[in-house]
């Protein structure tokens, strides 16, 4: 044929070879359109496949034997290669044969009578995800338990030739970030670092003092050093303990309708103690759960298992207790399998979980090691205006214990204060298995069990009762526990944890995106005696923890989440926060640690509205002086009519255990910013103490810029603030019983200030300061 | 020219080359994104080598009635031509399969088939212009182009996209009530769904058509479906359970099946006399019957949810959400309609404009709301051009109805809001040619009741709502007047400001605690001054309501705040407030919650308590503020003594009150005792006030009476 | 063809995000338009949330909740065998082991008593209206009458939280919350779920936060509570010696700090903020305008009664609501307590009736007259129904009822609702349901069907469970359905 003799020939040969390289080369980057559809080269039963069948299939062909269809479960390895009922010569896998596997066959039918999940069940699978099991076939069809039920083993961190990295926690990130073509940013500014460092270690902003000496100490061990300063400093155990207080659901009141007064702040107090103490966490969890049970326990012990008891509690009057009590132990268990080991133990009190395994039966063998209490399921109502409702076993705290065994509690008055506390009655309460969980349909009884697979419950070495129970969880080889911990921990201060579900480490949850990562810490924090400042440290020492925010377009359009960490992620500081933060900066805030809850400026009516009109809780009596001025932790929080500020900045209504905040970015919330009387009463105080200060106007703004800001102001920002200053003044001088108006917000004294005018201007400037997105934002 | 072919033939040779690739390596291939693009030309660039092709065929066929070698040259050309677009095509197309969109095995054929004749097209020019060879290639070329072509469009078109309307059903939407035929619930739907498309009155394959009752009675070539109270011997049983391989079941084996309880439920329904009128209702809950047929009827009612009201093109999305402002919301009325409503927002900022751009989605727009709008008749033009409108408001516009005439063009126009408007009768009688109008609201418009009545005479077909009518027999009273004060406790120059809502009622106060008449009683003009102490009591009246309730307010004024303050008897330990400075705290408590530290209470002691003065003010009025709540006997001091010199040790008793605590109201409220004092300015002054110790005829049995205090006024 | 379609949506979905994600187009629109769109939740668009499912019935909602349980025997379930048998001993045969509650568990007789109120028909479609409610019944023709809903909770939290998460305990998502969940906000200027409280003379039961809560749904599907204070919205009003055209000059203030921020971290949030504020901006001036009843007519005074002028009354949310609806608010929500007649019923009764009539009443002609009724969908009721018994001591002037959760009755109008119907049958003793039972996920599947909803559709995930309004329950009561 002709074209054989033409020299054009090679070059096609050429041409086309070099086309197909590019395109090959090209299977490597990911892309924003089909990065999720990338095929991998090998699939993997964790990570690839099981997510796709418990989504899909578990439902029907999973642990709840209830459920099963077909006899035919997935979540085994049994399951996965047994033969089929209807047709025993067929397999549901046949190893590395797709087309003989039932499976394979069944989710790729066209028939839409044989097709897998059923047309109407919503559930179809994608072509990718069909291509993703048949792969997985091909190579094998390999089974692997669940990741989070296999113990955690520290592999070594990989060797990475980079000077970035600080510690071993950067190896494990960077290696990520490289497998996705991603560079770590560079360093976080100074300034900024210090604000972040000190927002998520204290809670608080960092004052001028502190920011001048770390800009001008330039030593190598300058930021370390403020990072011990900072974990020393006592507000370090307030920040600690607001997380801690939505795992434990902990409010002032008892929920439900009348709602009302309980005084659990003894044990807040305890938690901020605990963390500032530095109690190790197999400790601080040991107390929780079962201090009442340590032989001859302290009444420290006894107060740390307010813990239990922080769940809602009504006072209906004409309930059926019984009903109720049940639900409070289900709330226990409940918050015992999410706070600890990240599971979802609620979906088994009906009926077997549909996609971890734990039976119904487990659920209630759990359930009994929470029912052994003696709790009433009503509190009465208590129309005598002298005690508090405090629902049995309860300890009381004097001032006697204050002064010596329980020092860190900050109690005011001379009555005691009665705490509700856990106590087991001495003869073992027998528990059933509640059919649909039906308080009033019991079935079999059950004795104290675990789910087996998660870790078995060692009942010869470990007694039957909540002791028993922490023992088990600190046991050096559990799965969960510690994994469980760090990971909260590190969403705390990357606002994403390594298994971003971090209240569901089960099937359905999703997967650790630094899984090696994730088991390094956990058993570094066990073997260095589950130490949480240590923990804390090694975070912020990291180089991980100390980039910069910036975002370039690739990396956002690669990586919106930043789960590769390959930047620092900017993150709204909490409600409680906002709070301190407003209050510190503008020199308000009373640093007083621990005591009763406080009850500061809130809308009119917002209790008198909902309220059933009985009870000391009727009415919103507001605060007045110091109590107006208290950390935010410390806001009364009334379970049905939580603080309404609070809630829009996305806390937790405490109704039940939360272990994660969404965090959300409305336009109620810029209402809050610009109109809350919190807000406009710390701009007012800080322009007058401004004013007074005998300063020129442009360092008057800078002043009140780094304070809010926590870093100098540029030279744009300082003009156009500048110009904004005089504008406002200019309004205010032609109009001046606005001033008037605008000075009066708040109770705080106020200064003499000359020139009202612009003081009323300045406030406005520091408002202004504070509604930016910086100033919110750690 | 020759280069040029050259360069072509090379080209296709490259490609080709390429394409052999990817087919090879597939799987491991990730498609760039520009690629992809060029990928996604495929469906447009197809048409040339299509085209080509068959020109090209026939140039060769045609080619004995043509002279010279141009003819050569031109089908070299042309088959250049095809074999370059051919291969360019297929390659397109390869990377448009490998975005993984399209799993069917459709896809398959159409690729290999595509393949195929690209290999061949460039076989057309390896082989040059030698006719023998050329003719039957090019006829398999067309072969292929064919099949290739129809695997293709049914890729995009879905399948029987030609066939389609010969066999198209009219999807009929079923409202399935308890009185519903059990056959028209449950088989009508599987027959639609499974059978409908073979066996329809265009394509009665097997002369069976089962879309009508009477069709499915008559049968097909192989005689009558079902045998009555027999399914086992019934041919439509017979087929559905053959083995899926036999070629005589139904439905075909690459076709939707029957599921299990579907064909339990036919068989069923055969075995108990195929009643084709059983309803639902005559079934009890435990018939098996009755529980497949629910079980089906949701699984297709799901179905039905989804049908298509409205057959117009879909609004882009860019469209709809360029369309949505601050000002304007535009919405796909469902998922899956294309139909668009459209709502107009904040009065102020509307402008014209704004309705005017509605014309993007003029085809769709079926609903429109301008209510509370600054619309104008001259907008009934742009309005006129939404052909489909079937609801419009017009609620509180400029509208007058100038112009109606237009809305005729509206033939579906459904319903019409004027409330609020000012159209008058003559207008209305425009809207006679809007022949789908069934409903206008007139509430709220100029219109007379006749001029109505003879409205609903001449055009009887609209529902005329002429809203709400007041009955002129019905008296109500008015609602009580409002405290437009915050607080009960009075800053030293704040007046008393009293509102009421409603336009035109006059309110009436009394200082001296009588209720007002609608006489004397002094009328609310503007904010009044009061002394340190008032209780008010105050009544609205208003022509044509009967006058309101009484209301009662108690105000303090705020003082002078003593310095120091020091409580010399003991607080009851139960309400000790915050000690001493309670008194002056200027923090009031609720009249019926006393534990908290605002309230201080006294029973077995008196209240006595001294107050310093540094700048020594002249003081002419000391009151005590308390809480009276019967039901809590919390009752007024039964005597209050004030105190006062410059000496804290000699201070003599200035005035003295005796209150009558009595008959107070039953609820529980804050009241005082307000005592003038001659004008002194002391530096001390002493307070002792003394709880009731028991009432008069009182239970004997109470444990006292409390004094509860939450301030202390000096002014 | 289902995976290539599914696939497209999650393209353009993808594209989507990839443009707001680079500051491009508004977020705070995007957001309130599809509001899924940032829960990134396949589910999401597999059930194309922020539009319905299919074409919808009724557009807005507004729910009249009576809180604490109006007696079904004193107001629409007529049941003269009651008052042939007053004071006789409930026939055990009827009773059947329903639980009861600590309040009547002590009890030891259970003597029947008949409605002290007399029952008269009225409308053309005759439906029966005890005298207590004499406005209601004037627009009986315009309602539907539920005779048979039933609940599982026989305790008011529970009960109410039921009615309204379709979950007794737990912290779900509130019926409003998946509307707006669901379909988004009409009215880009106002939240799309708005809930107003009003207090009765009788007996209070409370409501909570949790009732109107967003659950684990995106927070801007949280009820906003509007008070009857100076602020009808939170936070709303300027504070003093401000005003709009200072606010102004802050916000472009504002807008130019944030951008300088933006350009240095290309943060998307940073934009969004900015969004946030000006529609902050907007909402301050359209809620006030909605807020403001003293613009409305004599007329409209008369309907709704005198109290429609007091802020926080029953008839003024009832105004509001018309008002909210009006404006394109999805869902509004009152609730009235004081409905909890254990005792002294025949003297609290009354006044809650006289509290609430009118007012609901006048909001069904209200909407009527504006065209709105067709679209907008109004239900009264409350959260359980109250015992055939008589709870205490029965005089011949006065007794009380307990709770019932077994029978009770709720109504709607409006919004795609067959008017002028009575649904559901009770027995003779308006104790048991005789005919179609609706139970409370039936009852909401039916609510959001009339909006366009397939509530087997509408889900969310949450902690590896998919989760619905109606969880795994709830058939859709077509006969209702216009």
């Amino acid at each position: 044929m002709f074209f054989l003799r033409h020299r054009w020939y090679w070059m096609a040969i050429f041409i086309a070879m070099t086309a197909g390289a590019i395109l090959w080369s090209q299977r490597q980057q990911p892309f924003l359109e089909n990065a999720s559809e990338k095929m991998p080269g090998v699939v993997d039963f964790n990570f690839h496949v099981r997510p796709i069948l418990s989504d899909r299939c578990f439902k029907c062909h999973g642990p709840d034997a209830s459920q099963r269809k077909a006899e035919l479960r997935l979540d085994t390895e049994a399951g996965l290669y047994q033969s089929l009922r209807e047709n025993p010569g067929a397999h549901v896998i046949v190893q590395g044969n797709p087309k003989d596997s039932e499976l394979y066959r069944r989710i790729s039918a066209a028939d839409t009578s044989q097709l897998m999940p059923p047309p109407n069940s919503n559930l179809a699978l994608s072509v990718y995800e069909k291509r993703l099991i048949k792969k997985w076939i091909d190579q094998e069809a390999k089974f692997q338990k669940h990741w989070a039920f296999i113990s955690p083993l520290a592999a070594e961190p990989p060797e990475v030739d980079s000077d970035w990295s600080s510690n071993e926690l950067d190896q494990f990130v960077l290696v990520k970030m490289e497998e996705q073509n991603l560079e770590p940013n560079g360093k976080a500014d100074k300034e900024r670092l210090l604000k972040r460092v000190s927002f998520d270690i204290t809670g608080l902003p960092p004052s001028i003092t502190m920011q001048e000496n770390f800009l001008k100490d330039n030593s190598s061990y300058a930021y370390e050093k403020v990072v011990d300063e900072l974990l020393e400093n006592p507000h370090y155990g307030e920040k600690m303990a607001i997380y801690w207080l939505d795992v434990a659901r902990y409010a002032d009141s008892h929920g439900y309708q009348d709602d009302g007064l309980r005084t659990m702040w003894p044990w807040r107090d305890w938690v901020i103690h605990a963390f500032n103490k530095n109690y190790p966490y197999d400790k601080f969890l040991t107390w929780q759960l079962a201090g009442d049970l340590i032989p001859n326990p302290t009444k420290e012990m006894l107060l740390a298992t307010g813990f239990n008891r922080n769940h809602k509690i009504t006072e209906e009057f004409g309930v059926i207790e019984e009903e109720y009590r049940i639900e409070y132990v289900s709330d226990r268990t409940n918050t015992f399998g999410k706070a600890f080991l990240a599971l979802t133990l609620e979906c088994a009190k009906c009926h077997d979980h549909k996609y971890d395994p734990v039976s119904q039966k487990e659920y209630y063998g759990t359930f009994a090691f929470f029912n052994q209490i003696n709790d009433k399921g009503l509190i009465g109502e208590f129309q005598d205006m002298s005690a508090f409702p405090a629902d049995p076993p309860v300890i009381l705290i004097t001032n006697e214990d204050v002064k010596n065994v329980l020092a860190f509690v900050n109690k005011k008055d001379q009555d005691p204060v009665s705490v509700m506390v856990m106590k087991d009655s001495s003869a073992v309460r027998p528990t059933h298995v509640l059919i649909r969980g039906a308080y009033d349909v019991p079935g079999e009884e059950v004795g104290f069990q675990i789910p087996e697979a998660i870790y078995p419950y060692d009942t010869k070495r470990l007694p039957k009762n909540r002791l028993g129970l922490a023992k088990w969880l600190t046991d050096k080889n559990h799965p969960l526990t510690s994994r469980v911990f760090v990971n909260r921990i590190w969403q705390e201060f990357f606002g994403r944890g390594i298994v971003r579900t971090s209240g569901d480490f089960g099937m359905q949850g999703e997967l650790p995106s630094h899984p090696e990562l994730l088991d390094w810490l956990a058993v570094d924090f066990m073997n260095h005696g589950w130490g949480i400042k240590r923990l804390v440290k090694q975070i912020v020492m990291s180089s991980t923890y100390q980039q910069s925010a910036e975002v370039s377009r690739r990396k956002l359009a690669v990586d919106p989440e930043n789960k590769y960490l390959s930047r620092a992620s900017r993150v709204r500081l909490p409600s409680e926060l906002i709070k301190d933060h407003v209050l510190a900066s503008s020199g308000l805030l009373v640093e007083e640690i621990g005591g009763p809850s406080v009850k500061p400026y809130q809308p009119d009516g917002m209790w008198e509205a909902s309220a059933s009109g009985r009870g000391v809780l009727a009415n919103y009596v507001q605060d007045h002086g110091d109590k107006l001025y208290r950390r935010g932790i410390y806001n009364f929080i009334k379970r049905t009519v939580p603080p309404p500020s609070m809630l829009m900045f996305d806390a937790s209504n405490r109704d039940q255990c939360e272990v994660r905040r969404i965090s959300t970015n409305t336009p109620l919330q810029a209402l809050i910013m610009m109109n809350d009387p919190m807000v406009l009463e710390a701009s007012r105080v800080l322009a007058q103490r401004l004013m007074l200060e005998n300063i020129s106007v442009q360092a008057r703004i800078s002043k009140g810029f780094r304070l809010i800001l926590c870093r100098k102001a540029l030279e744009k920002e300082l003009n156009s603030l500048g110009a904004y200053f005089e504008d406002e003044k200019k309004y205010f001088e032609s109009e001046l019983q606005k001033v008037e108006a605008k000075l009066a917000v708040g109770e705080y004294k106020q200064e003499k200030v000359n020139d009202r005018a612009g003081t009323a201007a300045l406030m406005q400037v520091i408002t202004t300061l504070y509604n930016t997105d910086e100033a919110i934002t750690k | 020219m020759e280069r040029l072919k050259k360069i072509v033939a090379d080209t296709v040779l490259v490609v080709q080359i390429l394409i052999a690739f990817i087919l090879v390596f597939e799987s491991y291939i990730q498609v760039p994104l520009i690629l992809q693009a060029f990928g996604r030309l495929h469906p447009l660039l197809l048409h040339l080598p299509i085209g080509l092709l068959l020109i090209t065929t026939v140039l060769i066929f045609a080619h004995r009635y043509f002279k010279g070698h141009s003819m050569d040259d031109l089908i070299s050309f042309m088959l250049h031509l095809t074999a370059f677009t051919a291969s360019f095509t297929t390659l397109m197309g390869l990377l448009l399969s490998l975005e993984g969109s399209f799993g069917t095995e459709q896809l398959f054929l159409h690729k290999w088939l595509g393949v195929a004749l690209s290999f061949l097209c460039w076989m057309l020019l390896a082989v040059k212009t030698n006719a023998k060879v050329l003719r039957p290639l090019s006829i398999v070329g067309v072969v292929l182009l064919v099949f290739t072509g129809h695997f293709g469009a049914n890729l995009t078109h879905g399948e029987d996209f030609v066939l389609g309307p010969l066999q198209k059903i009219e999807p009929r939407v079923r409202i399935i009530t308890d009185s519903t035929a059990l056959f028209t619930a449950a088989i009508e739907p599987i027959l639609e769904s499974k059978c409908y498309s073979c066996h329809n009155s265009s394509k009665a394959k097997g002369n069976l058509i089962l879309t009508s009752l009477d069709d499915i009675l008559e049968g097909g070539k192989n005689g009558a479906l079902w045998k009555t109270k027999d399914a086992a011997h019934s041919l439509m049983m017979e087929r559905l359970s053959l083995p899926l391989e036999d070629k005589e079941h139904m439905p075909p084996k690459d076709k939707a099946q029957l599921t299990e309880d579907e064909i339990q439920f036919i068989s069923l329904w055969i075995d108990e006399g195929t009643d084709t009128n059983k309803k639902l209702n005559e079934l009890t809950e435990d018939d098996t019957l009755k529980q497949l047929a629910s079980a089906i009827i949701s699984r297709y009612e799901t179905d039905e949810k989804n049908k298509q009201l409205y057959a117009f093109k879909f609004p882009s999305k860019e469209t709809v959400t360029k369309l949505n402002t601050p000002h304007r919301t535009v919405f796909q009325i469902a998922g899956n309609e294309p139909a668009v409503k459209a709502d107009f927002y904040l009065r102020q900022s509307y402008q014209k404009k704004y309705l005017e751009e509605l014309g993007e989605v003029k085809e769709q727009l079926i609903f429109l709301n301008l209510s509370n709008m600054p619309v104008e008749d001259s907008d009934l033009k742009t309005i006129t051009q939404f052909k489909n409108l079937e609801v419009l408001n017009l609620n509180n516009t400029q509208i007058t109805g100038k112009g109606f005439q237009q809305l005729a063009s509206l033939s579906k126009l459904r319903s019409l809001s004027l409330s609020g408007t000012k159209v008058s009768r003559e207008v209305l009688l425009d809207l006679k040619d809007c022949k789908n109008l069934k409903e206008v609201f007139l509430w709220n418009t100029g219109i007379s009741e006749e001029a109505l009545n003879d409205l609903s005479k001449e055009l009887g077909y609209i529902y005329w709502d002429f809203g709400y009518i007041p009955d002129s027999e019905e008296v109500l009273k008015l609602n009580v007047p409002l405290l437009k004060n915050r607080t009960s406790v009075l800053n030293p120059d704040e007046k008393v400001l009293l509102k009421h809502n409603l336009p035109g009622t006059t309110m009436r106060y009394t200082l001296d605690g009588t209720d007002p008449d609608s006489i004397e009683s002094p009328v609310f003009k503007e904010p009044f001054v009061i002394g340190n102490y008032a209780l008010i009591k105050t009544k609205a009246f208003k022509d044509g309501w009967l006058t309101s309730d009484v209301v009662e307010f108690i105000f303090f004024r705020k003082g002078f705040r003593p310095d120091t303050t020091v409580l010399l008897s003991v607080a009851d330990e139960r309400f000790e407030g915050e000690g001493a400075i309670t008194l002056v705290d200027e923090n009031k408590g609720l009249p019926d919650f006393y534990r908290h530290p605002a309230w201080i209470a006294f029973r077995e002691n008196d209240l006595v308590a001294t107050f310093a003065f540094e700048r020594k003010p002249t003081i002419r009025n000391v009151t005590l503020s308390y809480a009276r709540n019967p039901s809590q006997i919390c009752l007024p001091p039964a005597e209050m003594q004030v105190w006062g010199g410059n000496d804290p040790e000699r201070l003599q008793l200035i005035a003295k009150v005796n209150t009558p605590h009595g008959n107070g109201p039953g609820t529980a409220r804050i009241e005082g005792v307000s005592m003038d004092i001659p004008p002194s300015n002391f530096g001390y002054y002493k307070l002792v006030a003394k709880p009731v110790r028991k009432i008069p005829g009182g239970n004997p049995k109470k444990r006292g009476i409390w004094l509860m205090v939450d301030e202390v006024f000096f002014n | 063809m289902k995976e290539f379609i599914e696939n497209r949506l999650h393209v353009n979905r993808r594209h989507f995000l990839g443009k707001v994600s680079l500051g491009l187009g508004s977020v705070a629109l995007g957001s309130l338009l599809i509001p899924s769109l940032f829960n990134g939740d396949e589910e999401d668009i597999a059930s194309g949330v922020g539009m319905p499912h299919f074409a919808p019935k009724a557009k807005r909602v507004i729910y009249l909740f009576q809180n604490g349980a109006p007696s079904q025997l004193e107001s629409f379930d007529y049941k003269p065998m009651l008052n042939k048998m007053h004071g006789q001993e409930l026939p055990a045969s009827v009773r059947m082991g329903q639980r009861l509650t600590g309040m009547t568990s002590g009890q030891s007789k259970f003597p029947l008593v008949g409605s002290h109120f007399k029952f008269q028909q009225y409308g053309k479609s005759g439906a029966w209206v005890s005298e207590i409610f004499p406005n209601m019944a004037k627009v009986v023709d315009d309602m539907c009458f539920i005779k048979s809903m039933h609940t599982e909770a026989i305790n008011h939290d529970p009960a109410l939280t039921f009615m309204q998460t379709g979950a007794q305990q737990g912290n779900r998502p509130s019926m409003g919350a998946w509307l707006s969940y669901g379909l988004g906000s009409e009215n880009k200027n106002l939240p799309a779920y708005c809930v107003l409280l009003s207090r009765g003379k009788g007996n209070g039961q409370g409501v909570y936060s949790k009732l109107w809560t967003n659950g684990f749904l995106d927070s801007v599907h949280q009820g906003v509570q509007f008070t009857s204070g100076e602020e009808p919205v939170l936070y709303l009003n300027d504070p003093t010696g401000s005003d709009k055209v200072r606010r102004r000059k802050m916000l472009d203030q504002l807008a130019e700090l944030n951008s300088i921020s933006y350009q240095q971290f290309g943060d998307p949030e940073i934009q969004t903020r900015i969004q946030q504020y000006e529609m902050a901006f907007r909402m301050q001036t359209a809620v006030p305008e909605l807020t403001d009843l003293s613009k409305e007519p004599d007329d409209i005074v008369k309907m709704y009664g005198p109290d429609c002028l007091v802020p926080g009354t029953y008839a003024a949310n009832c105004l509001l609501a018309r008002k909210l609806s009006e404006a394109g608010v999805r869902f509004v929500q009152l609730y009235h307590q004081g409905w909890d007649q254990h005792g002294n019923l025949t003297g609290e009764m009354p006044n809650q009736a006289k509290d609430t009539d009118r007012a609901s009443a006048a909001l069904i002609m209200d909407l009527k007259q504006r065209g709105l009724l067709d679209d907008t969908l109004v239900i009264w009721g409350g959260e359980f129904g109250r015992t055939n018994y008589c709870q205490g001591n029965l005089s011949e002037k006065n007794y009380g009822r307990d709770h019932h959760p077994r029978c009770y009755t709720i109504c709607m109008a409006g919004g795609g609702i067959k008017p002028g119907i009575t649904y559901g049958e009770t027995d003779e003793f308006g104790y048991n349901i005789v005919k179609a039972p609706v139970h409370v996920n039936d009852f909401h599947a039916t609510v959001l069907n009339l909006l366009g909803l397939d509530h087997e559709k509408l889900i969310f995930k949450h902690l590896g469970r998919r989760y619905r309004l109606t969880d795994v329950a709830g058939k859709v009561v077509k006969p209702i359905i216009a």
